[in-house]
């Protein structure tokens, strides 16, 4: 019948063996010819490998609920009550990215910048307890010895501020400055325009020059403002519905009635591998639902089923048709 | 395809870059459509099977067969494929045996409804799934956790892994090598299964 002599548990086991191996460790061309030999020994092999190796990737997603860890979390607030003693001393920045080793360390007053590749979020923490998340793609400039000052050159961040009315902290973003009265935000800035989301309290958003009485808002919590060289509209959301287009933060995208050309851009903001529509008539097509941003795949196949698209693969890209 | 068994953004998946493995459609397949399904494929087999130890070999037979047959042609209805697969399976080790177990063949004509019946949702399913991994890491003994998270979370190469934890470059490899393993048997399979656990 098959070849099957060994328990799937051992097969399983030297699988599991292979996928760390290879992963982590120095890999030769021994190794190599190794695991060719090896793969190529039974196909129970090689599905074995296939089936562990996609845990490891799973896995790989885990870091996308490090944030969420207890244990991080309380080092942090320790180190930060350590900090604190010189944070009237230190004009400097401390910095924080979790999943460092070391936790803090000072910045001279020189300009830091963030960025995240394609597919990458950061958390940045100030001395003042503000978070900064970075979503895909994003830069981020803080500015030396005025940690409160920050711009966002380009993509995504959730900021959540601890409220100084006496140095109120400021976001820059294509032409306009945002400024915050104790609360939780979102900007989202490209070339021409800015996006800005409020889910706690209250921002005031102005023009950076020109004309401000046509320009500027304050924006209270579920207020979705978008403004441009033009001018300013502010719209009005449930809070709730803010908070889901917050899902980046666990690495999650939902979508609510959204035509599929918008959802498309969306995942092809967070994988370097593109999506892309053959014709309109296909990105008009509604779609709902929660998915991961990083797994464009299991988008595109649900997507192939619940219209019956086609789905073609060429190089990393794949291109949904009817 | 590549990109789906190795997520080319991680850093210790970067590293290793010269690890070649040539991946084809069957195998992509295989981890898009079949793995999914495993923890609907053991339920089955668990209700229809009455002696549990030789559950993995059996899921592992019905595996290398589903897999196979895809080598010739890819199955359009993959759900449908791999329960009749899972059936004849059964059927062949139940005639095989000389002792014909009470309850072995009662259930199978059931199948292909009640794969259709328990349709997993995919949304839904990419929703729990980090959830249900973290859970399934909660699970594992600490020193394989600690080295999960310091290789997936943290980022860190086998050799760093080893200088943190104090321990031999081989031990690093033995806790991650029972550490996925045991994952995989949490992760792919339902958090309600009866047999979860064991």
């Amino acid at each position: 019948m098959t070849e099957v002599n060994k328990s799937a548990t051992d097969v399983d086991l030297a699988a599991a063996d292979w996928v760390q191996r290879r992963h982590l460790w120095t890999w030769t061309d021994t190794d190599q010819a190794e695991f060719d030999a090896w793969l190529a020994e039974s196909d129970a092999n090689r599905v074995a490998y296939l089936r562990q190796n996609a845990v490891w990737s799973a896995a790989g997603r885990l870091n996308a609920l490090r944030q969420q860890q207890p244990m991080r979390q309380t080092k942090l607030a320790a180190k930060s009550r350590n900090w604190r003693l010189f944070r009237y001393v230190a004009t400097a920045v401390i910095v924080a990215v979790i999943g460092e080793s070391s936790f803090g360390y000072f910045r001279s007053p020189a300009d830091s910048t963030y960025v995240t590749q394609v597919g990458g979020r950061k958390i940045i923490t100030l001395a003042d307890g503000t978070r900064i998340e970075l979503n895909t793609d994003s830069a981020l400039r803080i500015r030396g010895g005025a940690v409160r000052q920050v711009t966002l050159l380009r993509g995504e961040a959730y900021f959540d501020v601890q409220h100084n009315g006496a140095d109120p902290f400021a976001v820059t973003a294509s032409g306009y400055r945002i400024t915050d009265l104790g609360t939780k935000f979102l900007v989202r800035a490209s070339t021409d325009l800015v996006r800005i989301s409020v889910l706690e309290g209250s921002a005031a958003v102005t023009p950076v020059s020109g004309q401000k009485a046509k320009r500027s808002a304050l924006l209270l919590p579920g207020d979705i403002a978008v403004a441009n060289a033009g001018g300013l509209t502010v719209k009005k959301e449930p809070v709730a519905s803010v908070a889901t287009a917050l899902g980046w933060r666990r690495g999650l995208l939902t979508f609510k009635d959204m035509q599929l050309a918008d959802a498309v851009a969306e995942f092809n903001r967070y994988n370097t591998h593109k999506l892309r529509i053959a014709d309109a008539e296909v990105g008009r097509l509604k779609i709902n639902g929660t998915f991961q941003a990083e797994n464009a795949d299991v988008f595109a196949t649900s997507v192939q089923e619940l219209f019956g698209l086609k789905i073609s693969r060429n190089g990393g890209d794949t291109t949904l048709s009817h | 395809m590549v990109e789906f068994l190795d997520t080319g953004r991680d850093p210790t998946d970067l590293r290793n870059r010269g690890a070649e493995m040539t991946v084809s459609e069957v195998d992509a397949w295989f981890v898009r459509e079949v793995l999914p399904l495993e923890s609907l494929l053991m339920q089955y087999l668990r209700r229809n099977w009455r002696d549990r130890s030789d559950l993995e070999d059996i899921r592992q037979e019905v595996y290398v067969r589903v897999y196979r047959a895809a080598r010739e042609e890819i199955p359009t209805a993959t759900k449908n494929f791999l329960f009749r697969t899972a059936r004849n399976h059964l059927i062949d080790l139940v005639r095989q045996s000389n002792i014909v177990p009470i309850d072995a063949a009662v259930d199978f004509e059931s199948v292909a409804i009640e794969s259709e019946a328990l349709s997993p949702d995919r949304t839904v399913a990419a929703r729990q799934e980090l959830l249900r991994l973290q859970d399934a890491l909660e699970k594992l003994p600490p020193r394989q956790r600690e080295a999960v998270e310091l290789a997936r979370i943290e980022g860190f190469s086998g050799q760093e892994i080893a200088t943190r934890m104090g321990i031999t470059r081989a031990a690093v490899s033995i806790h991650l090598k029972h550490a996925l393993h045991a994952l995989s048997d949490h992760f792919l399979r339902d958090k309600t299964g009866p047999g979860r656990r064991l």
